[in-house]
């Protein structure tokens, strides 16, 4: 790894929040573009002025941990091992913003898919198990959104926010990068209203143990999982009540992952069949 | 006992049901049953409790007394959301609380409150630059990585 003298930039944008990212190691520009900066960014001109300062610094004499990530605004300097971690932490840090700043989108710690023109929104925390059963409903034929953030506009549609999926096999911290074509996937394009959303816990070697919220107890656990600051209260308040407004909510334990693909495929086609003869 | 709901900073948004209450400044949530909603909605300073629970039962049908409006008073006087002085909470007083509840329990008509303070989400806060408040989940604070973090007081050096 080669710390070049000269510092290099990326000024970029994406869902309404610009921000810089420097580092000085050459070779690291195409890791940054793949997995540290969120789908969808776009390159701004230079010249542009942006909400966030980040940078990825390699130092020739850092001891065990040779990079440092850097949030200038906040003042915080990370040390990490290599540059995997460095690009992992680089992408939380980025999200994090972007969940905050991100005028017009409530950010919600949540995977979600596409099931015939209907999303099936997964919030939980990290080590819940999102990205597993993400996996699980790809590999039967769902379209995939995300398998973190599932990203509201104020009407409640869930946006495409396909960062590779991570995957972490047992006891680790950092996941596997994976392309959602692995899972025989494909990509969703265009924002889906919910069909289902669920707050699943995996447990090893339990069942499928479930309940059904009303729609206010599942617009709180929704905004439970997302960053709500004040300057957009309305929004996350309208998006979490429009979201789950036609929704069916669902809260419990998930045991195997494939069955609970099953049970949510099941789940969401009888529920838009349940909706068509309402409608006829 | 006139009851004085406050509006300022409060965003109101019915879900079905039930009706979702946020205090704008501080992002705590509130979700507000029929019964609940229906107390803070006639609470305008004017009325007692029984004047409420009798509005209750001739504008909406539902059964309601003005110790079912008093237990709902406490809750939102608990959670900002209305002026109102309590009376003391003496040992008989908490021994009619209960059995108020048990009767509106048997007839459907319990005032519930679930709250979400920022605070106590599972979110970890933590302070930008702005000098704002950012409430995130906790599982998104960077910890994929085993990382060392400190604060820095100069610009840009790593």
């Amino acid at each position: 790894m080669n710390a070049d003298d000269t510092v290099q930039e990326l000024r970029v944008q994406a869902f309404g929040v610009s921000f810089a990212v420097r580092f000085n190691i050459p070779e690291m520009r195409a890791g940054i573009e793949r997995f540290a900066l969120p789908p969808g960014w776009e390159a701004v001109e230079p010249s542009t002025e942006v909400d966030r300062l980040f940078s990825i610094w390699f130092l020739q004499d850092g001891g065990e941990r040779p990079y440092r990530v850097i949030e200038h605004q906040r003042r915080r300097r990370y040390s990490v091992r290599n540059q995997d971690e460095a690009l992992a932490l680089l992408e939380d840090l980025i999200e994090q913003f972007q969940a905050y700043r991100s005028p017009n989108r409530l950010f919600v710690h949540a995977g979600a898919v596409g099931w015939n023109g209907r999303a099936i929104v997964l919030p939980g925390d990290s080590f819940a198990g999102k990205s597993t059963l993400v996996a699980a409903l790809l590999k039967k034929g769902a379209g995939y959104l995300s398998d973190e953030m599932a990203v509201l506009d104020s009407e409640g549609l869930v946006h495409p926010f396909p960062r590779q999926l991570s995957i972490r096999e047992e006891g680790a911290l950092l996941g596997r990068r994976c392309r959602v074509e692995e899972f025989g996937g494909v990509t969703e394009h265009h924002p889906l209203p919910i069909g289902i959303v669920a707050f699943l816990q995996y447990e090893r070697g339990n069942t499928w143990q479930v309940s059904e919220l009303s729609p206010g107890e599942g617009a709180m656990e929704f905004l439970r999982h997302a960053g709500r600051p004040s300057f957009k209260a309305a929004l996350c308040l309208h998006a979490a009540s429009s979201a789950v407004s036609h929704a069916q909510i669902l809260s419990g334990v998930r045991g195997d992952a494939d069955q609970a693909a099953d049970r949510l495929i099941e789940l969401v086609e009888s529920r838009a069949t349940s909706l068509f003869r309402k409608a006829v | 006992m006139q009851p004085q709901k406050i509006e300022e900073g409060i965003i109101v948004r019915p879900l079905g049901a039930e009706t979702l209450l946020m205090h704008e400044p501080t992002c705590n949530v509130h979700c507000l049953n029929q019964m609940a909603y229906l107390v803070y909605l006639y609470s305008d300073g004017a009325r007692t409790p029984a004047e409420i629970a009798e509005r209750i039962v001739q504008e909406n049908g539902l059964p309601c007394t003005a110790d079912a409006v008093e237990i709902a008073i406490e809750q939102l006087v608990e959670r900002s959301l209305m002026h109102c002085p309590l009376p003391e909470l003496t040992p008989e007083r908490q021994l009619r609380r209960r059995e108020v509840l048990q009767q509106l329990a048997a007839m459907m008509a319990v005032p519930v409150i679930l709250s979400l303070s920022a605070g106590r989400s599972s979110a970890a806060c933590f302070t930008t630059n702005e000098h704002d408040t950012f409430f995130y989940p906790e599982a998104s604070v960077p910890r994929s990585v085993n990382f060392f973090v400190e604060t820095f007081d100069l610009t840009c050096e790593p």
